[in-house]
């Protein structure tokens, strides 16, 4: 499978080029075009693989959709093209045997080689961190690739990083993070406008996105016309 | 011991700055072999542990200047590490546990204390809400009672056909008249509805229907006894018992949107409560409040309160025979404390000159016996 990823950062769409025999699994409504030659497979479960009926409700838990869709190419040279429902970025993750944890809703296609799970992300985290209660838990090898709201920046971090609550878009499991203030007091924090922050801590690699959806839709929502 | 690992490695050396790979606990040191050949190896004696990872149970071995870091989340590796080091890093392993443990132990704290205060809000909020409630609709104009009245009156099932007789009716009227003017609270009309039934009962709606059956009237040996009767009942509304009754029966939704000043919950619930009229039980603590307040209104109409008490051992005396068809003293429990306390109550009133009721009341009785429900059975 090839990819090349067009039209970045704003309004990114990922052109993936598939041989005969080649799948990757979706995002319900992650399509925007495609070839002819695909066959195209919808279940609750991973491809030939495990999951079913719990791993679907999970995942409908963790923001995403209850079905996966899989695309098959029965022809050489076959073009799918798949983009994010927001404005947004779309990035290229190879995973490599380690595990990557995504912010739900975030995921968007996955090779067939790369498992996608729902984790638990405790109390504490899942009430205050501004994201869904569940992440999407992604491991295994092969292509990934994420969506954001905005673009997507990466972050090498190496001891603490703080992130706003509602920008981050994925995280190596090799970090740590803990919900915490933005400031020294929780009033400021507040005030200013932060609340709370999402406190990274370890080594590894953390990608925010540079808007977030609920920040919009409390500036939208206000100018939309009632129906 | 298991002889791989399944972890990842950090190294400026390597072209991405990071690999996955399996983890070995080799003699020499921590070793990681990844999967396009790349090998790295750390000396236990120079080893740094430390705990972290998304669920905090990754172990990060770093050597002394942090450039090589490898991990692996296995829970084996942890135990297997203790061994294949010697005990050379067991304090590090230990305060990395301790650390861990301490983590998650706040963490619980704050689950717990959420939930905790969680339910405490929603208790109180339930409970402030119940008297919030009860506390508004004492502030409701009384209009409301007459809504929820009259209402609950006209889709209400009777026992039996309502009694149209002038002489009875007006005998009824004129004694609720005659109370009328003592009611606690002004702006209730009091109507009197005779019920043609055996029943010994009589009941009030909120707002001031008020129904008689002639079972009770019959039961009565004089005018005195029957307005005892219906001081009690009219005492009911004017304390708005009925209403505090609607009130409480409210749900938490129906109680929130009464406090924001929608009564529409509330009459629904009070027509409906107030249907059935053998629902029509007060509470204990509204019973002896009508009691007095009864009391004080035959008083306060140089009526002789004692009528109370005389119609209470009247029917006492005749329940034997049809227990169930004397309501108003089994719908208003325990009624051997309730008649000694009516008597302490009417012992303690000042002496008064008592004025009988202008009532023929033989001529009730008489116009009674013709009723159908007065008649013999069989006939």
């Amino acid at each position: 499978m090839q990819h090349q990823l067009l039209a970045q950062p704003a309004m990114s769409v990922a052109k993936l080029t598939m041989q005969a025999g080649e799948s990757v699994t979706c995002e319900v409504g992650a399509m925007i075009a495609m070839t002819s030659g695909f066959n195209v497979e919808t279940t609750s479960r991973n491809k030939g693989g495990s999951g079913g009926l719990a791993k679907g409700l999970k995942r409908m838990f963790a923001g995403e959709n209850f079905f996966l869709n899989h695309f098959t190419a029965t022809a050489s040279d076959q073009t799918l093209m798949i983009g994010p429902g927001l404005l947004g970025d779309v990035m290229h993750y190879p995973l490599l045997g380690n595990t990557l944890i995504v912010q739900g809703s975030s995921w968007l296609a996955s090779a067939v080689g790369i498992e996608i799970d729902a984790t638990w992300q405790g109390f504490g985290k899942a009430l205050f961190s501004g994201e869904g209660m569940f992440w999407v838990k992604c491991s295994g090898s092969g292509d990934l690739f994420l969506n954001s709201f905005g673009s997507i920046y990466q972050v090498d971090v190496d001891g603490e990083y703080v992130v706003d609550t509602g920008h981050i878009v994925a995280f190596d499991d090799t970090l740590q993070f803990r919900v915490g203030k933005a400031g020294t007091s929780l009033v400021g924090s507040i005030l200013g406008g932060e609340g709370l922050v999402c406190k990274f801590s370890g080594q590894g690699r953390l990608y925010c996105q540079s808007h977030n959806p609920p920040s919009f839709g409390k500036l939208l929502g206000p100018k939309l016309k009632a129906r | 011991m298991q002889s791989t690992y399944s972890g990842g490695v950090f190294s400026d050396t390597l072209a991405d700055g990071r690999a996955g790979g399996e983890v070995e606990l080799m003699p020499a040191g921590i070793a990681i072999r990844c999967p396009d050949g790349e090998f790295f190896v750390i000396p236990y004696r120079e080893c740094q542990v430390e705990m972290g990872g998304y669920h905090g149970r990754m172990l990060f071995c770093r050597n002394p200047d942090r450039s090589l870091t490898i991990y692996s989340e296995d829970a084996q590796f942890r135990r297997d590490l203790s061994l294949a080091a010697a005990g050379m890093l067991d304090e590090q392993l230990a305060m990395g546990n301790r650390q861990r443990r301490s983590e998650s132990r706040r963490s619980l704290f704050y689950a717990v204390a959420f939930v905790a205060a969680t339910l405490v809000v929603v208790v109180a909020g339930y409970f402030a809400v119940r008297s919030g409630a009860k506390a508004a609709v004492l502030a409701l104009p009384t209009s409301v009672d007459a809504k929820i009245g009259d209402a609950a009156m006209q889709s209400m099932t009777l026992e039996g056909p309502q009694v149209e007789d002038p002489v009875i009716v007006d005998a009824m009227q004129s004694i609720v008249d005659r109370l009328e003017p003592q009611a606690a609270v002004e702006g209730f009309q009091f109507k009197v509805h005779v019920v043609d039934s055996p029943m010994v009962n009589a009941f009030a709606l909120p707002g001031g229907n008020i129904v008689v059956y002639t079972g009770l009237i019959r039961s009565a040996t004089s005018a005195e006894q029957v307005a005892a009767v219906l001081a009690h009942e009219m005492a009911h509304v004017t304390l708005r018992h009925g209403l505090q009754r609607a009130g409480q029966s409210l749900g938490i939704w129906a109680g929130m949107s009464l406090l924001i000043g929608d009564v529409s919950g509330l009459m629904g619930a009070g027509v409906d409560l107030f249907q059935t009229a053998s629902a029509n039980q007060y509470s204990r603590q509204h019973e002896n409040e009508a009691d007095r307040e009864g009391v004080r209104m035959l008083q306060a109409a140089d009526i002789d309160p004692a009528a109370m008490t005389q119609l209470f051992a009247a029917i006492n005396k005749e329940q034997g025979d049809l227990p169930e068809i004397f309501a108003w003293i089994s719908t208003h429990p325990d009624d051997a404390s309730r008649i000694a306390q009516v008597e302490a109550l009417i012992q303690k009133l000042p002496p008064r000159d008592y004025r009988p009721i202008d009532v023929d009341w033989a001529a009730v009785q008489t116009q009674l016996s013709d009723l159908p429900a007065n008649q013999p059975p069989g006939d």
